[in-house]
């Protein structure tokens, strides 16, 4: 009969032959218990988005019928407007064509949009993240760029079957290269973690020391293609102050995201094209923002 | 005892609570909030599973969690499996397991796994300014404010669960019969 003194230990026993059979279990065993376990959570998470949606459907018809009719003449502008938009992204595509194809150079990576719906928001001190409605069935795979109506949204950071973990930018581990539109200098940019009730906000590093904000203004950050996420020139957010960077030889700048992202309800994954094309009609490149995100 | 139909309605609550979390919790994103709540899932378990059931329903409930984390796989898991085993050494200094105590220790467990995913956010993103700090504090006093009713209900949430099963709560101590 085993002393009271290894019975009590056998519970610890147990514990760590089960962590060590964890461990050493290939990584390949460890993804698909993952994968098996995300596949079988889908099935929820799909049906709480399709309530959710349910909800403002039953919410939105409560609304007078004077609302609606302010909403849609509100929706006709935008849409007069995107069209306009449209006509003029089509001959700036037509225009770029043309230079590039006098130049000789190379056909650059095209993207296009693969428009979710937002199930989860995730928060919290220790991560930023948000849970979309599509995987890798619709082209999403990890890495990918995603964006929404205020510019860049984040990052797939795990594409499943039916839905796909985003990391937002204002998570500190969302890291990419970042330019101010004018000046190609490169910066990189960095999710910060921000107190609750606050605006997310982030961080860019490498900013040249000549680099001024005149009082009362900001300087608008843009989405450099040299991260090989995004293309270039999808606003990130806005510098509002310079800070010495550590070093000396640089700046570093608070930067304040959209408010909008703390409340997103659809984004748009940048799925890149499988035959690279500089932006034709069927596949455009990414310059403005997608039609139809909130 | 019935272990097999007991470490299955413990496993489905568990998965329960752990869902409801997740959408209180995207409901609080706007105002960049969040809650933690995992202490409860263990406490039971712990206390009313032989080691078999005990190590399926903890393991199941901890990979379910897992999937939409960003932590490393079976994170989760592995908190669930040694916050059980804590709770059964320590069963022989804790005395009889009154709902207070019970409480108490769904709590503490709580307390303990949110300072090991704040360690671990550390590490990782190097996070250590005033934001991340003030934020995780707001967060930790927040859930540790709300665990306590949120573990009263769960623990009769269980019982009615058990009950409708046609099941008994009462169990015996495992930390006496490894």
């Amino acid at each position: 009969m085993a002393s009271p003194r290894l019975t009590r230990l056998r519970p610890l026993l147990v514990l760590a032959l089960f962590l060590a059979a964890w461990w050493l279990a290939p990584v390949a065993v460890r993804s698909f218990s993952r994968a098996s376990f995300s596949l079988f959570e889908a099935p929820g998470l799909i049906a709480y988005s399709h309530l959710k949606d349910l909800q403002d459907f039953w919410s939105l018809r409560d609304r007078s019928q004077g609302s609606l009719i302010a909403a849609g003449r509100d929706l006709q502008r935008h849409a007069n407007d995107t069209d306009l938009q449209l006509q003029q992204d089509a001959a700036t595509r037509t225009e770029n064509q043309r230079l590039a194809e006098l130049l000789l150079l190379p056909p650059e990576p095209g993207f296009h949009y693969e428009v979710a719906r937002v199930i989860l928001r995730e928060e919290t001190a220790w991560w930023q993240q948000i849970v979309i409605r599509k995987g890798w069935r619709n082209g999403i795979g990890n890495g990918q760029g995603v964006v929404f109506s205020g510019g860049v949204a984040g990052r797939v950071k795990q594409a499943d079957e039916f839905t796909s973990i985003v990391e937002l930018v204002s998570s500190p581990s969302f890291r990419v290269a970042a330019n101010l539109g004018q000046d190609p200098n490169p910066a990189i940019y960095q999710g910060v973690v921000t107190a609750p009730f606050h605006a997310p906000a982030g961080e860019v590093r490498q900013l040249p020391l000549s680099l001024r904000i005149a009082p009362g203004t900001r300087l608008r950050l843009f989405s450099s293609k040299l991260s090989s996420v995004f293309p270039d020139g999808l606003p990130l957010g806005e510098i509002e102050r310079l800070e010495p960077g550590s070093d000396g030889l640089f700046q570093t700048g608070v930067v304040k995201l959209d408010s909008r992202l703390a409340s997103l309800e659809e984004v748009a994954v940048l799925v890149p094209d499988i035959t690279p094309t500089l932006g034709n009609g069927s596949n455009p490149v990414p310059t403005g923002n997608p039609p139809g995100l909130r | 005892m019935r272990t097999s139909s007991h470490w299955a309605i413990f496993t489905a609550a568990n998965i329960l609570l752990l869902a409801l979390t997740a959408m209180v919790n995207d409901g609080l994103a706007g105002w960049s909030l969040s809650l933690f709540i995992a202490g409860p899932c263990v406490v039971w378990p712990a206390l009313r599973l032989p080691p078999p059931a005990l190590l399926g329903c903890l393991a199941l409930s901890g990979l379910a969690a897992d999937a939409q984390l960003p932590t490393p796989p079976g994170f989760l898991m592995i908190l669930f499996l040694a916050g059980a085993l804590l709770i059964q050494l320590a069963l022989p200094w804790l005395g009889s397991m009154q709902r207070a105590r019970q409480i108490g220790l769904a709590w503490l467990v709580n307390a303990l796994y949110f300072a090991v995913f704040t360690s671990w956010a550390v590490v990782r993103n190097q996070a250590h300014g005033v934001a991340f700090w003030e934020h995780a504090a707001v967060d930790f006093f927040l859930s540790q404010l709300i665990v306590l009713p949120v573990t009263l209900w769960f623990f009769d949430f269980q019982n009615s669960l058990l009950a409708l099963a046609g099941l008994t709560a009462a169990g015996r101590r495992v930390g006496r019969t490894f």
